[in-house]
């Protein structure tokens, strides 16, 4: 299991779901609603709706980044 | 477009206390490659079909026998 899943409001934009992706580097991210938990976003829901597809490998780029801190073994 | 035009909806999940096999029998019945998991009312996690390969497979143990909170 992945602890704490990434929370992003579901008011916001592709563009800003993208960038929160990237930035964390997960591929999914926890849509919240006005009553809790409207449902989950992955990067693949974005690719197919996303204008702007150079963002979106641009995201998967860096998702795809060696993390900084190597796994505990 | 706002992200609550597209979300999928998931707002069942499973229990931190149910089994792999459980995560993964929900997964295939909506058609998802994750599920949240809650412990009681509240959003402890997500396990993800990637989770139930590393996290369980690789770790030697049988595909469905492992707990969710592993």
């Amino acid at each position: 299991m992945t602890a704490d899943p990434i929370p992003i409001d579901s008011n916001a934009s592709i563009e800003d779901a993208l960038t929160k992706m990237a930035d964390a580097q997960v591929r999914r991210l926890v849509v919240m609603g006005g009553d809790g938990v409207a449902g989950v976003v992955s990067l693949g829901d974005l690719a197919i709706r996303s204008a702007d597809s150079a963002m979106v490998g641009r995201t998967l780029a860096q998702i795809s980044e060696p993390i900084r801190q190597p796994l505990s073994t | 477009m706002q992200l609550k035009e597209i979300v999928t909806p998931n707002p069942h999940g499973i229990q931190v206390d149910d089994s792999s096999r459980h995560a993964a029998e929900q997964m295939r019945r909506h058609g998802f490659g994750a599920v949240l998991v809650y412990d009681q009312e509240l959003l402890v996690g997500m396990v993800t079909d990637r989770d139930l390969a590393t996290g369980c497979m690789a770790a030697g143990h049988d595909a469905g026998g492992c707990m969710v909170r592993q």
